[in-house]
């Protein structure tokens, strides 16, 4: 799945590094589709005696309406799903490309630990990223546990009187504890830290636009994937990357040195994790 | 027979036809306008009590004890009782000063046995169930008005009647305090919070008028009624319904202890994995902010 061409147009115009194929752009639009009507319809049944609950109740027809629309939200995810997994027997079987970029390594081991050296000035320069980072396959490979601890979980309780025929109903009653714990902390975790990494960090506000383009430039390749640009300068003519246009918007983004926003950052997910902390400590001490 | 003038035979009859249905008609019409002028009547009447008994504020004391005397009045008269004469489940009260006067539990008590006389099918199943037993023993109980109040009574598809679904939780409640938060907790509490079409309230698995103990096999909530309770809504419901408690808490005993563990387990896998990288993206801006220094 290692689709990074390069395409050189003209020595003014820049250049553009194939990341993600139409596939994988369709895969992900249809995962956030799903997501959001699952979240959506999701939350006020769990909180339902929040008033912001009853309020989203009544505009989706009750708790009947929100049960189905629940229940669609999480057919299109399983869409999603069917459709990457069709896409990893496709490439692996006609394209013969198998891609282990997702695969934990000990690297990544290494990167977070040298990230946190960085962020605590110990040394000059972060972790320079492969394909996918650390970050990116944590994200990812959560998908698939989600598949399991949530979708799994979900379909216990959608078909209780099916499943009951083979386990006992207090695990179905376990099932619907793993569903809404799992399923807000997925919610959180694309609410606050995916949503850091692809909108809020400070080189590429307000948004990082791979996940609709499908491609990076080469500045954007220098920063965020080098050892992924040193392996495709290794495989292609050395000659045609140096006639290219270096246009790193990066180093011209105006929001990487701007001190008063990143300090609102710092405020902003500061109180998120505060917030966070004094909602759901007491649950786990009580 | 010979008859001497056809014609006018027919005519005859058919005048006594009409007279006869007339008649007939009349008599209907005459039973339903002596229905109405008994309601007429029974209103006239009501509102002689409802002049004191409809004054906010109205009470008395007994024994130490202040007892309300106040009704609603515009809530009665909305209710399907209004047509009832209030001497029918206050009987006794027919003279004023009230000559027969009983108060608190005692009066509770006498009114509820009026019930009975219109409402005899539903009195049979209850007197059977352990409401009924429990009553009928004097204790304080689930008498008639606990549930289905006493000057508001409604429809149960009235969406003003103590046992219309989205309210008939409450009613039991009153003394099944302990059921609440487990009831509340679990998606049937919630269908019905949410404002469910076909809500799982109570009564729907616990029946409304003949509920027995857990430990009776009549009970519909039984080990061998469970699964024909729960088929009501989940059609294909198995034995394995049974295995478990419904109203479970979260405890860390017996039956309870899976929830309690695997809701325990989950907490802290959320607490452990956002905080960690809320504290990564945390130092990430604050080495950015450093960074600026340059």
């Amino acid at each position: 799945m290692s689709n990074s061409k390069l395409e050189n147009k003209t020595s003014y115009r820049p250049s553009w590094f194939k990341r993600w194929d139409i596939h994988q752009r369709i895969q992900h639009i249809i995962m956030i589709i799903g997501f959001l009507t699952t979240a959506v319809t999701g939350l006020p049944i769990k909180y339902h005696a929040a008033g912001v609950s009853q309020k989203m109740s009544l505009f989706f027809g009750g708790y009947d309406g929100l049960i189905f629309w629940h229940k669609i939200g999480a057919l299109i995810i399983f869409t999603s799903a069917g459709y990457h997994l069709l896409y990893w027997f496709y490439m692996a079987l006609v394209k013969k490309k198998v891609s282990w970029a997702m695969v934990p390594t000990l690297q990544d081991a290494k990167d977070l630990i040298q990230n946190f050296k960085y962020y605590f000035g110990k040394v000059d320069r972060p972790a320079q990223y492969g394909r996918y980072s650390y970050k990116e396959k944590f994200d990812y490979i959560a998908v698939f546990w989600g598949m399991i601890a949530i979708g799994a979980t979900g379909l216990m309780m959608w078909f209780p009187d099916s499943i009951a025929q083979y386990i006992p109903r207090w695990v179905i009653d376990c099932a619907r504890m793993a569903h809404s714990d799992e399923a807000v902390l997925a919610v959180t975790f694309i609410g606050f830290i995916h949503f850091y990494n692809t909108h809020f960090v400070a080189d590429f506000f307000p948004m990082h636009k791979t996940w609709w383009t499908g491609t990076m430039t080469l500045g954007e390749m220098e920063h965020e994937h080098p050892l992924e640009l040193k392996k495709i300068k290794q495989n292609e003519e050395a000659a045609t990357l140096e006639e290219i246009d270096d246009t790193d918007i990066l180093a011209n983004s105006k929001w990487t040195k701007n001190k008063p926003f990143l300090i609102i950052e710092f405020i902003i997910w500061g109180a998120i994790l505060i917030r966070f902390l004094s909602t759901f400590l007491p649950h786990g001490l009580h | 027979m010979k008859i001497s003038n056809p014609l006018v035979t027919i005519v005859f009859l058919l005048l006594v036809v009409l007279i006869m249905s007339l008649g007939d008609y009349a008599l209907a019409n005459s039973q339903k306008e002596a229905e109405l002028n008994e309601i007429k009547v029974t209103r006239e009447e009501n509102a002689k009590c409802l002049r004191c008994h409809g004054a906010k504020g109205l009470k008395t004391t007994y024994e130490g004890k202040t007892f309300s005397l106040y009704v609603d009045e515009k809530n009665f008269l909305d209710s399907i009782h209004e047509s009832n004469s209030c001497t029918t489940c206050h009987v006794g009260m027919t003279d004023y000063p009230h000559s027969k006067l009983i108060f608190g539990q005692q009066f509770k008590i006498q009114a509820n046995k009026q019930c009975q006389a219109c409402h005899q099918d539903v009195n049979v199943e209850y007197q059977v169930s352990i409401h009924g037993k429990l009553a009928a023993g004097g204790k304080q109980n689930a008498l008639c008005s606990d549930c289905h109040g006493s000057h508001n009574i409604f429809k149960k598809d009235d969406q003003r009647s103590q046992v219309y679904p989205a309210n008939q939780v409450k009613a039991c409640v009153q003394c099944h305090q302990e059921k609440w938060e487990s009831y509340n907790w679990v998606i049937h509490g919630k269908a019905v919070a949410l404002g469910s079409k076909n809500p799982p309230t109570c009564a729907v698995c616990h029946t409304s008028h003949n509920i027995f103990g857990p430990n009776d096999p009549r009970s519909s909530i039984s080990k061998t009624n469970t699964p024909k309770t729960c088929s009501q809504c989940h059609l294909n419901a198995p034995a394995n319904f049974t295995e478990g408690i419904e109203h479970y808490t979260l405890t860390p005993e017996g039956k309870n202890a899976p929830m309690y563990y695997t809701y325990k387990l989950f907490t802290w896998l959320l607490i452990s994995v956002i905080t960690f990288f809320l504290i990564h993206i945390e130092l990430d801006i604050f080495r950015r902010i450093r960074n600026t220094k340059k």
